[in-house]
């Protein structure tokens, strides 16, 4: 068990978030519409090549959001990373000078004034250890990681990051009349290592990320990027076609969580109506009231996704404030597309409900089988084992062909065994086909997903909290017909 | 060491840091930040000095330090107006030949000592493998001192934004009264960023950058129309005021509309000529050539992020690696006016120089490098210092390409005049491109792609797709594209872990790959 740093105060705690809104409120001169939100940030990292560490670095930061609600739904705001008294009194005045002497409506976030209830779950997406990551204790592991690899004959990259977040806000109910206050707090954190052959002749990666550091082991990790890169050495090269494909999940999840399941475009509801997405049936640009999918069997009937924020393992925000919606939902049920994504002016608007947003969330949890990769080898009379893709991206938003490539490990198998490591394709297919032609399902995992560097959450109005580093569980496919379209060069 | 975050805020709360401006107006952009007034020079001065002295004291074999405050502005049409503004400070430690990394948002001195202590523990924990080395020749160098503010004609902040948005919102009551216009897009992108330098071999500087950028694009009768020619770039507000943007956009909604009656024809899949617009050559060259240059993704320090590159000897390959045909000519600099990635100093404090000679007569000529990587290349002749870059202080930076210019023929061809020189092949008014992790191989997406037969667009293709292998792409050139094509574009670049940010323009004419492998990309 790794020790964890004494320091776990690396973010603002509720009582400290709160007492900066109290300033806040306390230089705020007149009434109306506000709402004001401080969070605090911090990200540790080390990052190693060349089987030496090159940087380990330690990144903290605040951010203030002021923001006045004015008539027709507009914001005035004021956006600042300081937290001094002089700063935040500017910003509050200089915010209530916006209303008062600003009469050119140019500052549109429109938001709806009037509020829904609140919902507040608590949901599982805080760990101490990860915001107690130690990352002087990293550099032992770091080297041990190094020394194996040139103790192989390899050469190791890595990357360990830990990200603690907390937000706070206080802001004006126009329903109640009275003032409501909110926090939350969420933690992230990933292990990558890819193990290259000197000369460039293999490759292999591994990779993990968690709400819980200790869930994720380094040295494990690096075993497995290693063990994978020495599978890798001496390629052949195989003529492109049509392959039963072995994908694990990590590769799963660059094809179909990356572009389908946790693209928030193409799960939206209203842009589907409009005929821009897949689930699009008769779209209607003219009135923006098309037929869509949804009822509709669109994949494999062993096919479920889904997201609660009470799912421990998932780790979905739970709360995240009056705009976005709290509660689970299930967008594919036994194959059937059951819910596309809206938010409250969709409810109040398309659908006369208030309170039913069904807001994207990118974390995701598919079902799955019980099989394991080794028993999809076993059955497979002559197909390709993926361990993932690389820069996969839509060339046809219709039917969503995704063009790919396989890197990191890529190996042929004849007649239930694998035989021959494979030189990397370029790939050609679309989630919809995967999700349509499944021969065997896996038994679902966690997989990687590389937050950092996301879109920082803490800049935005609209809190990009509830979609920052997502999670994503999902199984393991054998998938019929996969299509390898070319040859690529790269190892 | 920990911070006492408690201790901090109550630390932070009695700090002054200025007064407030009354603002009578939103005369300048300006005033819309409300820490624009406070004096940020002093301070930013006062706490480099603390820190390096600290660092020094602690026993650092070398310390850097940035401080940077930034002013942001987007005003888009047709109401939207967003003023930030972001304060950093982050310092650079070499503790026994590891680097520690601390940075934040609060430039107060107790937090600054904290910084301090927090980039020592880092570099510390990781000075627990074997000894690890450092060219420190590389940081005793370099010990410039100044200041130097990019040389710009409007200063954005400076004037109301309400100048911009009547520019945005006027050419968008412009667009949305043509009829069949759809997906009209407008906006318009300021940065300001001032930046305090300081490292523990004496070097002081003070520099001042501009960033503007635009995005002007609808799309008329299936065919998307953009105004490329307000990429980033290192200017101010006149990178829109000295363009004819309203008569860029009419004509270009004049030219979609020409070709509104075009027949969408089937994609012949084989190897074809491709013509290639300067906004996808530019691309291209950024894409494939500059950054495969960068000596960090040649060493392999980018492996296990944005990868690596298919150069990976610079000792031997600079100088001999034929990387395109003899045609090909690529300058670099730092110091081309409205260049995006023109500077005076890097990030590391390092004088960027002047310009130089990428590739020459198709040969690879130098490979862009920061100080510490410098030394894994022994002729120095070699490399290209001052390519060390961070979007801001909060990120230790990286090794980025310079400004890139592929010479143009002279008096050659405009994109027209290649298009009519061509028997049979295809056309890319707009394309994009993706390249595999070492940028060995690739795709170019047709985004806006048509028929070319005896020299006359003949059809509208979807769906092409054109398969290279980097080093066949660039030595099968049919035809350079001279100086009445070549544009400058603006390009983003993004790597490291975190992955984050630089800027840097590329200068590129029209031009004709030859054989090109074409696939349907939208085969079902």
């Amino acid at each position: 068990m790794r020790a964890i740093d004494k320091n776990s105060d690396r973010v603002a705690s509720e009582d400290e978030l709160n007492s900066i809104l109290d300033k806040i409120m306390s230089y705020k001169t007149d009434g109306g519409v506000f709402d004001f939100r401080v969070s605090s940030y911090w990200q540790g990292y080390t990052r190693w090549a060349r089987n030496r560490v090159g940087m380990a670095s330690n990144r903290s930061y605040y951010s203030v959001i002021i923001a006045r609600g004015e008539s027709k739904g507009y914001w005035r705001l004021c956006l600042l990373n300081q937290i001094d008294d002089e700063s935040l009194k500017n910003a509050v005045k200089y915010v209530e000078w916006l209303s008062k002497k600003e009469n050119r409506e140019i500052f549109p976030q429109e938001f709806p004034i009037k509020l829904p209830p609140v919902n507040d779950r608590k949901a599982n997406v805080w760990n101490d250890s990860t915001a107690g990551y130690s990352f002087f204790d990293s550099g032992k592991i770091v080297q041990l990681t190094c020394d194996w690899a040139e103790k192989d004959g390899l050469i190791a990259a890595g990357y360990i990051d830990c990200t603690a977040f907390s937000t706070a806000y206080i802001r004006s109910n126009e329903t109640t009349g009275k003032v409501d206050r909110g926090f939350t707090r969420l933690t992230r954190g990933q292990c990558s290592i890819t193990a290259r052959e000197p000369k460039g002749q293999g490759s292999g990666w591994a990779g993990k990320s968690d709400i819980d550091f200790q869930n994720i082991d380094e040295e494990v990790i690096a075993k497995k990027s290693f063990e994978k890169c020495k599978a890798s050495l001496n390629p052949v090269r195989l003529e492109p076609g049509r392959y039963t494909a072995i994908l694990e999940p990590q590769a799963v999840a660059g094809l179909v969580a990356e572009l389908l399941f946790a693209d928030r475009n193409t799960m939206d509801r209203a842009d589907a109506e409009l005929g821009k997405t897949p689930f699009s049936l008769q779209p209607d640009m003219a009135s923006g009231l098309g037929l869509t999918k949804l009822g509709l069997r669109v994949f494999d009937e062993r096919i479920s996704v889904w997201h609660d924020p009470s799912d421990p393992e998932l780790g979905v925000v739970g709360y995240v404030d009056k705009y976005h919606g709290m509660g689970p939902v299930t967008w594919v049920q036994d194959g059937v597309l059951t819910e596309l994504a809206h938010g409250e002016v969709y409810s109040v608007n398309r659908l006369s409900t208030e309170n039913n947003n069904k807001i994207h969330r990118k974390s995701f949890r598919m079902s799955g089988g019980t099989m394991s990769i080794d028993e999809m080898i076993e059955s497979t009379k002559r197909g390709i084992v993926v361990t993932r893709f690389s820069d996969a991206a839509v060339t046809h938003s219709g039917s969503m062909s995704a063009s790919g490539m396989t890197r990191d490990g890529l190996w042929l198998v004849e007649n239930g065994k694998i035989t021959n490591a494979l030189r990397n394709f370029r790939t050609l297919e679309s989630p919809f086909f995967i999700l349509n032609s499944i021969e065997e399902l896996g038994v679902p995992e966690k997989v990687f997903v590389n937050y950092a560097g996301q879109e920082e959450p803490w800049l935005d109005f609209g809190m990009l909290i509830h979609n920052f580093a997502p999670q994503y569980i999902v199984p393991s496919l054998k998938i019929k017909d996969f299509s390898f379209t070319s040859t690529v060069d790269a190892v | 060491m920990t911070v006492n975050r408690r201790s901090f805020i109550h630390t932070a709360s009695l700090a002054s840091l200025g007064m407030f401006v009354p603002i009578g107006s939103v005369a300048r952009a300006a005033d819309m930040y409300t820490s624009a007034a406070l004096p940020l020079d002093d301070k930013a001065s006062r706490l480099r000095e603390l820190a390096l002295n600290r660092a020094k004291d602690l026993g650092a074999d070398f310390a850097d330090i940035r401080f940077t405050y930034t002013q942001k502005l987007m005003v888009g049409a047709p109401q939207a107006m967003d003023p930030r503004e972001h304060f950093a400070v982050g310092i650079k430690v070499l503790v026994k030949g590891y680097w520690g990394f601390a940075s934040s948002s609060i430039w107060v001195e107790e937090q600054l000592m904290n910084l301090i202590d927090l980039a020592f523990e880092q570099a510390s924990g990781n000075a627990q493998g074997p000894d690890r080395y450092v060219d420190l020749s590389s940081f005793n160098t370099h010990t410039e001192s100044g200041s130097w503010v990019m040389p710009v004609k409007y200063d954005p902040f400076e004037r109301s934004p309400y100048e911009y948005f009547d520019m945005v919102k006027g050419a968008y009551d412009f667009l949305t009264k043509l009829p069949w216009m759809q997906q009209v897009k407008l906006e318009v992108n300021f940065n300001k960023q001032m930046k305090w330098f300081g490292s523990t071999n004496g070097s002081r500087q003070y520099q001042e950058t501009y960033l503007s950028w635009g995005n002007m694009s609808f799309v008329k009768s299936g065919e998307t129309v953009m105004i490329e020619t307000i990429s980033p770039a290192g200017m101010g507000y006149e990178l829109f005021t000295d363009q004819d943007l309203y008569g860029m956009l009419r004509r270009g909604y004049d030219e979609a509309a020409s070709r509104n009656g075009l027949r969408r024809v089937p994609l012949d899949i084989g190897r074809w000529p491709v013509v290639v617009n300067a906004v996808g050559v530019a691309g291209l060259v950024g894409g494939t050539l500059g950054s495969a240059a960068e000596l960090d993704r040649v060493l392999g320090f980018e492996a296990n992020a944005f990868g690596s590159s298919y150069i990976n000897e610079p000792e031997s390959q600079v100088g001999s690696y034929e990387m395109a045909s003899p045609e090909i000519q690529v300058a670099y600099n730092r110091d081309e006016p409205g260049g995006a990635a023109t500077r005076k100093w890097d990030d590391e404090g390092v004088s960027v120089g002047r310009s130089g000679t990428f590739i020459k007569n198709g040969v690879l000529n130098t490979v862009f490098t920061d100080r510490e990587m410098s030394h894994y290349v022994s002729d120095k002749s070699k490399i290209t210092t001052g390519s060390s870059s961070a979007p801001d202080a909060s990120y230790p930076a990286m090794v980025h390409s310079a400004n890139l210019v592929l010479e143009p023929r002279k008096g050659g061809k405009t994109w027209y005049d290649l298009v009519e020189s061509m028997d049979r092949g295809i056309a890319l008014k707009y394309s994009g491109f993706g390249a595999d992790w070492q940028l060995t191989t690739g795709m170019i997406n047709g985004v806006q792609a048509y028929e070319v037969r005896k020299g006359k667009i003949t059809g509208r293709i979807y769906g092409m797709g054109g398969l290279f292998r980097t080093s066949e792409l660039w030595k099968k050139i049919g035809e350079i594209g001279g100086e009445a094509s070549s544009i400058r574009l603006g390009f983003k670049s993004t790597k490291g872990e975190p992955s984050r940010d630089s800027h840097f323009s590329v200068t590129a004419p029209a031009m004709i790959f030859d054989e090109v492998p074409i696939i349907d990309s939208n085969r079902k």
